[in-house]
C-alpha cells in the first residue's frame, strides 16, 4: 500500500517544499521568517561547550534573522550524538530554512569520517559562519614538567577522550619528532574529570581552549603551559593573544623539517579545530537563505553585548570566521590524501587511541580455495 | 564569615531574588514531576533570562529550581510507579507497593520531610566543608570510584531479596544495556550495528518507564481495581512526617551518603537514591518488609537525592568543577554574571557562597510546604478506578519515552524493556538490579579500565581502595550474619514458589537471556579486547549462571527439591493471560497511533475509548480525553515547542501540520 502512494507523495512533497521556498525566498532578496519556527540543532548534549556557543548564539539569531523568528533548540547527545545530528542534517533535514545546525570541528574531521555510523559529506554542508575560541593550549602538571623531556624518568600520562580530538596530535607529534617522554590512557569522559585527574596526580598532560579551565589550574599553580595549537586569524596562524609566550607547536614542526605526509597527517586532524565551532545548513538551502543566515550570524556574533557575554563564558579570543572561509577551510581540511590521514590514524593506533581504517566498498568476492 | 553570611541573608531575601526563587521553585517542581522531561530542560529554557540578572537574583533563580528538583518528583514515583526523574527511581520500590495498600498520603507525608531534611543537611555540610573543600574532592581518584561503584552494585544483593540468582543476571544484563553506544576507551560502536540511534548509548528513562510501570500498569488492569486496594486512604500524612523523624539516624546516614555522591562529580545524578536505598536495607532491622511497601525504602532515597544538591556544589565552586549537568549549565549563567568559582569563593565572593547556601535551605522548606499541600490531592489518585489511571499513565509513559530524544525508536525501546519488565515481574524477577547495573556498569566499566590503566594491579593496595573495600564486606556481610542469627538462612525468608507452568515459562525466558549474552559475546569478538573484555566477562557469568537456575527449576519440576510448586489454577491462569495481552495491546496501539494519526488524535480518541471500554462514563473520558491533550499542548507544544514529526498515515496529504 506505501509504495501506491509514492509517486504523488513525492509531487505533493515537492510542491509542499517549493511552497515553503517560495514563502521565504520571492525573486527579490526580501526573505522573511516571520512568525515561522526555526529548528536548531545543537550536536551536543546540554550544558556541553558547543551547546553553549549555540544557546548563546542562538538568542542573537533570533533579533538579527528578519523576521524574528522563534528558535527552538533540540539537543543531539554527545559523542555519537556529533554524527547522529550530522547525518540528520544532511539526509533528513530540509532545506528550507527552517533547519539549521550547531556543531564542532571533530565532525568535519576525515578521522570522524571513517566512523561506521557516519553517513555525511561535511564538504556539502552550507556553512553559516563560525566562532573560533582560540586554540587548545598544551599543559603539564608541574610536579612531572622534568620528566616530559627525560624518557629515562618515569613517562608523563596523557589523559585522552575517545573522540578524534585534535589537541591530541601535539603530544602524539611531540613523541615522534621531539621525543616526549608520554604514556596514553584513553577513556576520561570529558574537561572536567581531566581537569580534577590532573590535580589528583592520576593524569599528567591535557589540553584544552577553555581559557577559564585554564587560568584555575594556573591559579592554583598546578601547571605550566607547553605549547598550542594557535589561532587562525586573517588566515595567518598566530599563538592566542592571552597565550603569546607559548609556542605554537606547528611552527616547531616547521623547524623539525618533517616529511610532508607526517606534517599533511598532523594538520588532518589539528585543521578542524581552527575551524572549531560552526553553524551549517542542510546542503542545497537556497542561496538567498544562505545569505541570510551568514547575515544574521556576524551580527549576531559580532554584536557588542554577545560578545561581552561570550568572552566572559567561553574564551578573551572569539574570532569570526564567515560561512565562505569555513566552507573553504571545511574543503582544505578533507582535501588531505589518504595516506596522509592513514599516517595520522596509524600514529593514533600506535599510541593506543581510536584509530579507523578507510571506509571501503563490501566486494563480494569469492576466494579460491589454495590460493 | 558571619558577615557574609548576614550579607547573603539581606541579599537574598528582598522581594525580587525571592520572587525569583518562589517562580523557579514552582516551575521546578511541575518540570520534576513529568517523567522524562525534568528539570534541566526548565534550565535550558531560562538561561538566557538568568545570565541577564544580577547575581543574587541569578543564584535565587536558579538555586531555586535546582534545589528542589527532586522533590515533586515523588509524586509519579509512589502513584503510578513512573519515575519522575532518575533521581527518583529508587523510590518507587516501596513507594508504589505503599499506594497499593492505600498509604500514598504516608508516603508523601515521609518523602516530603525527608526531602528537605536531606536539603538542608547538603546546605549544612557545605557551609561546615568550606575550609576543607578541595581536600575532600580531591580524595578520591579513579580507583576509589570504583570501588564506590562496586559498593552500589553490592546493592543488587540485598535488592535481589530472596531471588539471589535471578538478581545477579538482571545485573549482569543490565551492565551488558550499559555497554551499548560508542565505547570511551576504543572509540568503538558497540552493539549499534552499523546504524546512528544505539551509538550514544540507551537512555536511563527508557529502562526505568519500561520495567517498572508497563508491568504494573499491565498488573492493575488485569486486576481491574484501584491502585490502593483499601477503601480509604487514612490520615497517613502525619504518620508519614513521624515516621521520619522515628528514623532520624536513617535519615542523616542517607543525606550524607547524598552529599557524596554529589560531591564526586563523576558519579553521576541517578546513582544516589540507589546507594541510599541499598544502604538502608543493608543496615536496617526487618529488611524483608523492603519493597512490600515499608516507608523507610522512601526516606531513604528521599533524603539523599535532595541533599546530593548542595554536595554536587561543593567542586563547582572550589574548582568549578560542575558536579551535574544542571550545575554544569547554572555554572555557564554564575560565570555570566560575574560570580567566578574557585579560590575567590571563599575570599571575596564568599558572600555569595552563602548566598548558595541561604538558598538551598529556604528553596527546600518551600518546596516540601508546597508538596506537603498539594500531597492529599494527589493521593486520591490512587483510589481512581483503573479505567483512568491506566490510560492516564500509559499516555506519560508514551510521551516520556518521546521525549527523550524525539525519535520514533525511543517509543520501540520503551516496549521493549516493557516486555521484558512484563516477562520479569511474571516470573518473579527482582527488578530493581536490573536498572542499578543500567546506572552503574558504565562507571564500573570506566573506571576499572583506568585505575588499571594508570596504576596496574597496584590500585588494590591504595588506602582509599582498602577502606571502602572493608565498607562494602562490612554492608555485605553483616546483614547475612544477622539473618543466620535469626534463623533464616542466607536468602532471607523464602519466597512464594513458583508453579510449574511458571517454572518452564521462566526456563523459555533464561534461555533467551544466554542467548542475548551468547549473540553478544560473538559480536564483541571482532572488537578490540579493552572493547570487548566486559562483555566476555557477562557472558561468561552470566550463561553459568542461567544455567544453575535452570537446574534449580527442572529439580523443582521434578519433585527433587523443597522448593515445591503449587499447583496452578488454570482458569484463573487463562483469564490471567487473556487480560494481560489485552493491556499490551492497547500499549501497542498507543505507541503504534501516535506514530500514524500524531499525539494530539491518538491521546483524545485513546482516553475516551479505553475509559469507555472499561466502563467510565462520558463525563468522566471526555474529562480525561481534555486532559491529555492539555497535557500535550501545554508541555509538547508549548513549552517544548516540539516539531512533531508528520504522522505516517498524513504523509501524503499534509506537511507540518501537527
Amino acid at each position: 500500500m506505501r509504495t501506491h502512494f509514492i509517486n504523488w507523495r513525492l509531487v505533493l512533497a515537492a510542491t509542499v517544499a517549493l511552497g515553503a521556498a517560495a514563502s521565504l525566498a520571492p525573486a527579490s532578496a526580501e526573505v522573511s521568517l516571520k512568525g515561522k519556527r526555526v529548528q536548531l540543532i545543537i550536536a551536543s548534549s546540554a550544558g556541553g561547550g558547543t551547546d553553549r556557543v549555540g544557546r548563546l548564539v542562538s538568542q542573537y539569531m533570533e533579533k538579527y534573522l528578519p523576521g524574528n523568528p522563534t528558535i527552538v533548540i533540540r539537543n543531539m547527545g554527545s559523542g555519537g550524538g556529533k554524527i547522529r545530528a550530522a547525518n540528520y542534517l544532511m539526509n533528513k533535514a530540509k532545506p528550507d530554512g527552517l533547519t539549521f545546525m550547531q556543531s564542532d570541528g571533530t565532525v568535519i574531521s576525515p578521522g570522524t569520517l571513517r566512523r561506521r555510523s557516519a553517513r555525511y559529506d561535511p564538504k556539502k554542508f552550507e556553512y553559516i559562519g563560525s566562532l573560533n575560541r582560540g586554540g587548545a593550549i598544551l599543559f603539564v602538571s608541574r610536579s612531572a614538567h622534568k620528566r616530559l623531556m627525560d624518557k629515562s624518568k618515569r613517562p608523563v600520562i596523557v589523559a585522552a577522550i575517545s573522540g578524534t580530538r585534535s589537541w591530541q596530535a601535539m603530544p602524539m607529534w611531540g613523541a615522534e619528532f621531539f621525543g616526549w617522554n608520554v604514556r596514553w590512557i584513553p577513556g576520561y569522559r570529558g574537561v572536567a574529570q581531566m581537569s580534577k585527574a590532573l590535580r589528583q596526580g592520576e593524569i599528567d598532560i591535557f589540553a584544552t581552549n577553555n581559557a577559564y579551565i585554564i587560568a584555575q589550574l594556573q591559579a592554583d599553580g598546578v601547571i605550566d603551559l607547553v605549547v598550542q595549537d594557535g589561532q587562525v586569524v586573517d588566515g595567518k596562524l598566530s599563538p592566542r593573544p592571552s597565550f603569546k609566550s607559548v609556542p605554537v607547536f606547528s611552527d616547531m614542526l616547521k623547524k623539525a623539517k618533517i616529511s610532508k605526509l607526517s606534517a599533511q597527517g598532523f594538520l588532518s586532524m589539528t585543521a578542524p579545530s581552527q575551524v572549531d565551532k560552526w553553524m551549517g545548513l542542510p546542503p542545497g538551502t537556497p542561496k538567498e537563505i544562505v545569505r541570510m543566515y551568514r547575515a544574521a550570524y556576524k551580527k549576531s556574533v559580532t554584536d557588542p553585548k554577545f560578545l561581552e557575554v561570550g568572552r566572559k563564558q567561553f574564551s578573551k579570543e572569539i574570532n569570526y570566521i564567515d560561512g565562505q572561509t569555513v566552507a573553504k577551510m571545511v574543503l582544505e581540511v578533507n582535501s588531505a590524501p589518504a595516506a596522509a590521514v592513514d599516517y595520522a590514524e596509524n600514529l593514533r593506533k600506535k599510541y593506543g587511541l581510536a584509530a579507523f581504517k578507510k571506509k571501503r566498498k563490501k566486494k563480494k568476492k569469492k576466494k579460491a580455495k589454495g590460493s | 564569615m558571619v558577615d557574609a553570611l548576614l550579607i547573603a541573608i539581606s541579599e537574598i531575601f528582598r522581594p525580587w531574588p525571592l520572587f525569583l526563587m518562589l517562580i523557579g521553585i514552582l516551575g521546578s517542581s511541575f518540570f520534576a514531576a513529568l517523567p522524562g522531561i525534568g528539570v534541566l530542560l526548565l534550565i535550558t529554557i531560562v538561561l538566557p533570562f538568568a545570565i541577564t540578572l544580577d547575581p543574587y537574583p541569578a543564584i535565587a533563580f536558579l538555586l531555586g529550581i535546582g534545589a528542589v528538583s527532586n522533590t515533586a518528583n515523588t509524586f509519579p514515583s509512589v502513584l503510578i510507579a513512573v519515575p519522575g526523574s532518575a533521581g527518583s527511581q529508587a523510590t518507587i520500590v516501596d513507594g508504589f507497593p505503599m499506594a497499593q495498600k492505600g498509604e500514598a498520603n504516608r508516603a508523601f507525608g515521609a518523602a516530603f520531610i525527608a526531602s528537605p531534611l536531606g536539603g538542608i543537611f547538603g546546605a549544612g555540610v557545605l557551609l561546615l566543608s568550606l575550609p576543607i573543600l578541595k581536600p575532600l574532592v580531591l580524595s578520591f581518584g579513579s580507583p576509589e570510584f570504583l570501588m564506590l561503584v562496586i559498593w552500589g552494585l553490592s546493592a543488587v544483593g540485598v535488592l535481589s531479596g530472596t531471588a539471589p540468582i535471578k538478581g545477579l543476571i538482571a545485573a549482569i544484563f543490565g551492565v551488558l544495556v550499559s555497554t551499548i553506544g560508542m565505547d570511551n576507551k576504543t572509540g568503538i560502536e558497540r552493539f549499534s550495528f552499523g546504524g546512528e540511534y544505539l551509538v550514544d548509548g540507551i537512555s536511563l528513562i527508557l529502562v526505568g518507564l519500561g520495567i517498572f510501570a508497563v508491568p504494573e500498569m499491565i498488573a492493575l488492569a488485569v486486576r481491574r481495581t484501584s491502585i490502593a486496594q483499601t477503601e480509604g486512604l487514612g490520615h497517613g500524612l502525619v504518620q508519614g512526617m513521624r515516621d521520619v523523624f522515628d528514623n532520624w539516624w536513617l535519615v542523616i546516614r542517607c543525606s550524607l551518603i547524598g552529599v557524596w555522591v554529589g560531591v564526586l562529580p563523576g558519579l553521576g545524578s541517578s546513582v544516589a537514591d540507589w546507594f541510599a536505598y541499598a544502604h538502608a536495607v543493608q543496615t536496617e532491622k526487618n529488611p524483608e518488609n523492603f519493597g512490600k511497601g515499608d516507608v523507610r525504602g522512601v526516606i531513604a532515597p528521599e533524603a539523599s537525592n535532595n541533599a546530593k544538591e548542595g554536595g554536587a556544589l561543593i567542586p563547582t565552586i572550589a574548582f568549578g568543577i560542575p558536579g551535574s549537568t544542571s550545575l554544569a549549565l547554572m555554572l555557564v549563567a554564575f560565570i555570566s554574571v560575574g560570580i567566578t568559582p574557585g579560590a575567590a569563593m571563599l575570599t571575596e565572593q564568599l558572600p555569595y557562597t552563602m548566598a548558595m547556601i541561604v538558598v538551598l535551605v529556604v528553596a527546600n522548606i518551600i518546596a516540601a510546604g508546597l508538596a506537603l499541600a498539594a500531597a492529599g490531592q494527589f493521593a486520591k489518585l490512587s483510589l481512581m478506578p483503573f479505567y483512568i489511571i491506566v490510560p492516564m499513565t500509559l499516555i506519560l509513559c508514551v510521551s516520556a519515552s518521546y521525549a527523550a530524544h524525539y525519535v520514533w525508536w525511543d517509543v520501540l525501546t520503551f516496549l521493549s524493556f516493557s516486555v521484558l519488565g512484563y516477562f520479569m515481574k511474571l516470573f518473579d524477577w527482582p527488578r530493581p538490579p536490573l536498572l542499578v547495573a543500567v546506572v552503574l556498569g558504565g562507571q564500573l566499566e570506566g573506571y576499572l579500565w583506568l585505575s588499571n590503566a594508570r596504576y596496574g594491579w597496584t590500585w588494590l593496595l591504595q588506602p582509599g581502595v582498602l577502606a571502602i573495600l572493608a565498607l562494602v564486606i562490612f554492608t555485605l556481610v553483616v546483614p547475612i550474619y544477622k539473618r543466620y542469627r535469626r534463623g533464616q538462612g542466607a536468602r532471607g525468608a523464602p519466597a512464594e514458589p513458583l508453579s510449574r507452568a511458571h517454572r518452564w515459562g521462566d526456563i523459555g525466558f533464561l534461555v533467551l537471556l544466554m542467548g542475548l549474552l551468547g549473540a553478544a559475546a560473538m559480536v564483541s569478538d571482532d572488537w578490540a579486547l579493552r572493547a570487548s573484555l566486559m562483555i566476555f566477562c557477562l557472558a561468561g557469568v552470566g550463561i553459568p549462571l542461567s544455567l544453575g537456575q535452570i537446574v534449580l527449576h527442572l529439580r523443582a519440576i521434578a519433585g527433587w527439591s523443597p522448593d515445591q510448586a503449587p499447583p496452578l489454577d488454570w482458569a484463573k491462569a487463562a483469564e490471567a493471560t487473556r487480560r494481560t495481552a489485552i493491556a499490551l495491546l492497547w500499549l501497542t496501539v498507543l505507541s503504534a497511533g501516535v506514530y500514524l494519526v500524531g499525539f494530539h488524535l491518538t491521546v483524545a480518541v485513546y482516553a475516551i475509548v479505553f475509559i469507555r471500554v472499561y466502563g467510565g462514563s462520558w463525563r468522566e473520558a471526555l474529562i480525561i480525553a481534555g486532559l491529555g491533550e492539555l497535557f500535550v499542548i501545554t508541555v509538547f507544544d508549548w513549552l517544548l515547542m516540539v516539531f512533531w514529526p508528520v504522522p505516517f498515515l498524513f504523509e501524503p496529504f499534509i506537511e507540518g501540520w501537527f
